[in-house]
């Protein structure tokens, strides 16, 4: 008798080697042209031939590139953990409204500081500030999210409700707006490109230590994930405490989606396409398998945009969420067309 | 030497079952009184809207009775943990899997949930019971495939075995045989009956198919706007239970032949 379940091994190991080719080509490409040899001395012993390489090598296409692999691995476990728990192919870490909320901080900030001056404008001249606006917003948004989760027990309900939280945050939005100079607005707007870049290694540390106990705690809950692709009610009859473990899903979604809208700013898609992509090359629904396998897709994915987005070779950078949308949408479409539906 | 008695699985008393709301208590269905044995298959049949999904409902633990009693081997569910619950009873719902991504075998040993450890990695012994479970419901075939690509025959065919696979001494099925052609209806409800001979299984389960499950179960649960019933099919018939189940002048009773027939 032959009742038995494929190995993963080897896709997983695929998508690892992938990931640490993605490392490479990314860093070693950029405005300035440096030799991939000296790339990779620069990588094993700490130094290259030039200062200048130095300086580029180790205070922006390397933090770059780790913040590339934190937010996209990041918001493709979210992508994937909300698909399902709301069951919904196109859920994606931005339906819980986070990034609204991450947003509005945001704004707030920059654009409230023409509407209401005083306070916002000694918080503007913080390089933090605009981090901990984000971060505030995405937190006072998930609290809103958790209070509503607690009463709600319609997934779908705090789907929309999630949407609803988007809808407010953007009318929000604009009013201020209406009333900001093109300064701030142009600041705003920036902000909302995306960036990965011009991090500091103290902002990367808590980006990697946001990201490790959101990947922790999405693994710790993918017993009860795996139960929930069967429904909530069969869940229940299999003795899954509901409530306690959306909690717990919930939470490592938004510091997640979160702390990387607070750093990087919105990147579209790769929460919504990555989880897709990933079940193309890994045929199993089993949350212990796909949580390493999108967060090595996400990171490829993000590396990838990013590489573009610097226009090799070029004094242009693209803005990253551009890229993001304009990679990630054909993808949907295309797994659209080719499968007719998609399945979470 | 007698043989012992077999024990009581499932004990209801006075059950009154329904929804409460803040406002107020909508009773659907009360009085209700029955118990299922070790080894017993039990149908509960009645028209739609009677309470059928409901009293599965509050059967299974998914939704509080209004009041009364319902004691699970001996033990009053109340009582009982959602896990110890879950070692009692395993279920097959109307509603389909939320995901139809999932393949077979994952589906199957997502039934071993209540025994694996918190990552929920299959031991030899889990790997065991899903063979066992596979063997028994026919669905080696079908178990590298993904669940949209399945007949709703072989569906309900998995569903039961994630349950068989869930080891519980009681399973409870919601109209199992709805959307199954006339093959598969009696093949699920044969191997319902099979379960119960052969494993001891209890298997308390809602149906439309009152003709093939008279010959199949050892007693039935019938709901009426009346009363409730609960009995052996033969003395159900006895009783004129069944001849009043329908309109008379649409559907009709055979006593003798225990077969219901449309008159012209």
């Amino acid at each position: 008798m032959t009742h038995h379940q494929p190995s993963y091994k080897k896709p997983l190991l695929l998508l690892a080697l992938l990931t640490i080719m993605a490392i490479f080509i990314n860093i070693s490409l950029g405005s300035v042209s440096i030799p991939f040899k000296e790339v990779i001395a620069g990588l094993f012993t700490g130094t290259t031939n030039k200062t200048s390489w130095d300086y580029i090598l180790f205070n922006y296409r390397i933090p770059k590139a780790i913040t590339a692999i934190a937010a996209g691995g990041g918001l493709a476990i979210s992508g994937l953990l909300m698909q399902t728990v709301f069951r919904n192919p196109l859920a994606g870490p931005f339906v819980l409204g986070l990034s609204s909320g991450a947003s509005l901080g945001v704004a707030l900030l920059i654009l409230g500081a023409g509407a209401f001056g005083g306070i916002f404008g000694i918080l503007l001249g913080n390089s933090w500030s605009l981090v901990i606006a984000a971060a505030l917003g995405s937190f006072l948004v998930l609290l809103a999210v958790l209070a509503v989760t607690l009463k709600v027990k319609d997934t779908m309900a705090i789907l929309i409700i999630g949407l609803m939280f988007g809808s407010v945050t953007a009318a929000v939005v604009g009013v201020l707006s209406y009333f900001s100079n093109a300064e701030q607005l142009q600041q705003y707007i920036f902000w909302s490109f995306g960036s990965l870049g011009d991090q500091s290694w103290t902002g990367i540390a808590i980006l990697i230590t946001c990201f490790i106990v959101g990947l922790v705690i999405a693994l710790a809950t993918s017993k009860s994930l795996n139960a929930l692709l069967l429904g909530e009610n069969y869940a229940k009859s299999m003795g899954l405490n509901i409530k306690k473990q959306t909690l717990f899903i919930i939470l490592a979604t938004s510091i997640l989606a979160g702390s990387i809208t607070a750093f990087a700013g919105p990147i579209a898609f790769v929460g919504l396409a990555v989880p897709h992509l990933t079940r193309q090359i890994i045929k199993t629904s089993n949350h212990l398998i796909l949580i390493p396998a999108v967060t090595l897709m996400g990171a490829i994915l993000l590396l990838v945009c990013d590489t573009i987005a610097q226009i090799p070779f070029s004094e242009y950078t693209l803005p990253i969420n551009a890229v993001t949308s304009m990679v990630g949408a054909p993808v949907v479409i295309w797994l659209l067309v080719r499968k007719r539906k998609l399945l979470f | 030497m007698a043989s012992e008695t077999p024990h009581t699985r499932i004990a209801i008393q006075d059950l009154n079952i329904g929804f409460t709301s803040k406002k107020e208590q909508k009773s659907i269905a009360k009085n209700i009184t029955f118990s299922c044995k070790e080894g017993e298959l039990i149908a509960i049949i009645g028209p739609n809207g009677i309470g059928k999904s409901t009293l599965i409902r509050t059967v299974t633990g998914m939704q509080k009775p209004i009041s009364g009693r319902i004691t699970i081997s001996e033990v009053a569910m109340s009582d009982l943990s959602p896990h110890a619950l879950a070692s009692q009873i395993s279920v097959v719902l109307t509603e389909a899997p939320a995901s139809k991504n999932v393949t077979v075998y994952e589906l199957i040993a997502l039934g071993r949930q209540p025994y694996t450890n918190w990552l929920g990695v299959l031991s030899q012994a889990d790997k065991d019971a899903v063979s066992r479970a596979i063997t028994i419901t026919e669905t080696t075939a079908l178990q590298h495939k993904k669940c949209f690509e399945l007949s709703d025959g072989e569906l309900q065919r998995v569903l039961i075995a994630r349950a068989l696979a869930q080891d519980t001494p009681i399973i409870i099925l919601d109209e199992p045989t709805s959307h199954l052609d006339l093959y598969h209806k009696a093949y699920v409800l044969k191997l319902l009956q099979r379960l119960c001979k052969e494993q001891g299984k209890t298997i308390l389960f809602s149906t439309h198919e009152i003709g093939i499950a008279l010959s199949l179960v050892d007693k039935m649960l019938v709901l009426q706007e009346g009363g409730i019933s609960f009995d052996t099919p033969t003395c159900l018939a006895q009783q004129g239970i069944f001849n009043t189940l329908f309109p008379s002048n649409t559907i009709d009773f055979d006593t003798d032949t225990m077969q219901f027939r449309v008159n012209n």
